[in-house]
């Protein structure tokens, strides 16, 4: 004899069911309240309600009346689980696998949704060497591929030069600061007003023919070519492009808008400029190139300082992604004191010479 | 027993007027009120206006949560200030029916579609019903939240189209179509079924799966789903601008050459 409490739906109870007490002895379940008596071998379990959560025991009266007892909490269902008769305790194992899969779907949704959420904070934190990692599975053809279809465009314009004392001076620079990469490099000086230099993906550089003319020595264009080449070892223009695709990417899937994302490439693509970061890097691991190729590398803090005095150089640090000339010659010089070059020597080159080039003066017209 | 008396007014478009004795108040869906007496007093709250064991912070949370059943963060409350009963009536705010549920009757718990709930006594508290199984949440028409309206006394809902209530008897199952379910009792079965026949469900015009509600219980269906409602307007709306027999034969010109070009490029 176990007696525990209950509620009765169907017969003359209400629609919201009338609580009572059940009796469960032998193989017989009886309500003596409402006189019933039901064998356990005409019970029917199921597991429903809202939640799912909920027992129900299921009976027809010989008059063909349905019936339905709610059981209330735990506590009563493992009662009767230890107490059933045979006949029932093969339908109880239901509700306990019902709840055990609901726990499992769930619990392995939140897993899915606890990797997705831990792989994006890990992807902010080693965003760096994600990058990395992406861009070095590009190829380096791919990389010159790249390079040569921009090279096309400047080279469509006629203002490339290629010979000359100017150009065999700068190769052989170049040469000695990138000897054992696996970049094939390529360099050009361009007829350009304006103090500038370039590096394309693929090791593709290119020297404007104004800052031929502003550097006093070849040790200040070796300084501006280390700088140029370690935009390209570290392929800062194929990070660039990852980088916004990724942007352009994460915008499409937040706000579904494809133009947008179409508008973050195509800016990026116009645009040709670095990150302070990557120029802080390009100045640090030039600095360690030219140190390395054992050139006096005084030269880069010459020639910044030259830049420094041009019109127009100094826009405020927060307006520019460049980072501020004066800052870049501060961090270049704490990097010469730590580590001075003994054994650095300034290029015996007569700069004088050839900026007095025919070819050069050429360039100049 | 209930302290408001109320009249469903209108026969497809409805509205409820609740006549509320002196000191009783009602809280309403924000904008729902249609018009009352001048007597009534309105003040807004948080949620359903209901107090939390955690101060300020859990009834904000409490509102927050009742948001996302298709509530607003606020609701509007309606008390009679004077000494002689007030009128006030709310309107849905689509085109809809209204049934007044006594949640006494419901054993003090009743489970609805996101949305539905109008107006109630004070005291009745709309909550989250958050769906546990996957594929009733995903296929069953009613999405994974609906809404739990707890506490004594009587509350109006609303859907669209006309609405049936119907009673179950225990173990007696029903099969409906997703989405039509309005309300139900929480010790109803709501299960998803799958219809097992791949033509009917392509050419038939019926899903692929049912829900299925089992007993005991009440429950009330509607027979316009505001989705098939306004899935059926857009239809209209965009079909719609091809007027008359010229432009249909226009359109069929085009098919007809489209698919005429397309034969010749695969016979060349």
């Amino acid at each position: 004899m176990q007696l525990f409490k209950a509620i009765l739906y169907g017969g003359d109870s209400p629609l919201a069911g009338a609580p009572v007490d059940v009796v469960l002895s032998g193989d017989c379940l009886s309500i003596n309240a409402k006189k019933i008596h039901v064998n356990c071998d005409n019970i029917i379990m199921s597991v429903g309600g809202f939640d799912h959560n909920e027992f129900f025991l299921h009976w027809y009266a010989p008059t063909g009346e349905a019936y339905s007892l709610k059981l209330m909490g735990k506590t009563d269902i493992t009662f009767i689980m230890a107490n059933a008769p045979p006949s029932l305790k093969q339908q109880f194992n239901k509700w306990h696998q019902r709840q055990l899969s609901i726990k499992l779907v769930w619990a392995s949704l939140s897993g899915i949704a606890g990797v997705f959420v831990l792989s994006l904070g890990l992807l902010w934190w080693q965003y760096d060497a994600v990058l990395s990692w992406l861009t070095q599975q590009v190829s380096v053809r791919q990389e010159e591929q790249l390079g040569k279809s921009v090279l096309a465009q400047i080279e469509s314009n006629g203002d490339l030069v290629k010979q000359g004392l100017a150009f065999d001076t700068l190769k052989n620079i170049g040469k000695q600061l990138t000897l054992n990469s696996r970049y094939h490099y390529q360099w050009f000086i361009k007829k350009d007003k304006t103090v500038n230099a370039f590096a394309l993906p693929g090791g593709i550089i290119v020297v404007n023919s104004a800052l031929l003319a502003k550097a006093d020595n070849a040790d200040e264009l070796a300084a501006v070519l280390a700088h140029e080449v370690q935009h390209v070892e570290q392929q800062h223009a194929l990070k660039n492009m990852v980088n916004s695709l990724g942007w352009a990417a994460a915008l499409m899937v937040v706000l579904g808008d494809v133009n947008a994302a179409t508008a973050v490439i195509a800016h990026q693509l116009g645009n040709m400029y670095f990150s302070r970061d990557s120029e802080d890097e390009a100045d640090r691991l030039g600095l360690q190139a030219l140190i390395h190729a054992k050139i006096a590398p005084e030269g880069m803090v010459t020639l910044l300082q030259k830049l420094a005095k041009e019109p127009g150089a100094n826009p405020p640090e927060w307006l520019s992604s460049h980072p501020d000339i004066a800052q870049r010659i501060k961090t270049i010089q704490n990097l010469l004191k730590e580590r001075p070059c003994k054994a650095c020597q300034p290029l015996l080159i007569d700069w004088k010479k050839i900026q007095q080039d025919n070819a050069f003066f050429q360039v100049q017209s | 027993m209930s302290q408001i008396s109320y009249q469903i007014e209108g026969s497809d478009l409805q509205y409820v007027e609740v006549v509320l004795p002196p000191g009783v108040s009602v809280v309403g869906e924000q904008g729902a009120m249609m018009y009352m007496d001048a007597n009534i007093e309105v003040s807004t709250v948080l949620g359903d206006g209901s107090q939390s064991a955690y101060g300020v912070a859990g009834r904000f949370f409490k509102a927050l949560k009742r948001s996302l059943t298709g509530e607003s963060l606020f609701s509007s409350r309606y008390r009679n200030e004077s000494l002689t009963p007030q009128r006030i009536a709310f309107a849905p705010p689509i085109i809809s029916k209204i049934v007044a549920v006594d949640l006494a009757e419901m054993g003090g718990g009743l489970i609805c579609q996101k949305g539905a709930f109008l107006a109630g006594e004070e005291g009745i508290e709309v909550k989250l019903a958050f769906q546990k199984r996957l594929r009733v949440g995903f296929l069953g028409g009613e999405g994974f939240i609906m809404q739990r309206i707890t506490g004594k006394g009587v509350v109006f809902i609303n859907a669209c189209g006309a609405l049936k209530e119907m009673i179950l008897a225990p173990a007696q199952t029903l099969q409906v179509d997703s989405g039509c379910l309005v309300a139900l009792s929480p010790t109803v079965t709501y299960e998803i079924k799958y219809a097992g026949k791949v033509k009917t469900a392509l050419f038939g015009g019926e899903g692929l799966f049912y829900a299925s509600l089992k007993g005991p219980g009440k429950i009330w269906l509607q027979s316009l789903p505001e989705r098939r409602l306004s899935i059926e307007l857009m239809q209209m709306a965009t079909l719609g601008r091809t007027k008359g027999i010229a432009g249909k034969l226009y359109l069929l010109l085009i098919i007809v050459i489209v698919v005429a070009s397309f034969f010749a490029e695969l016979n060349k």
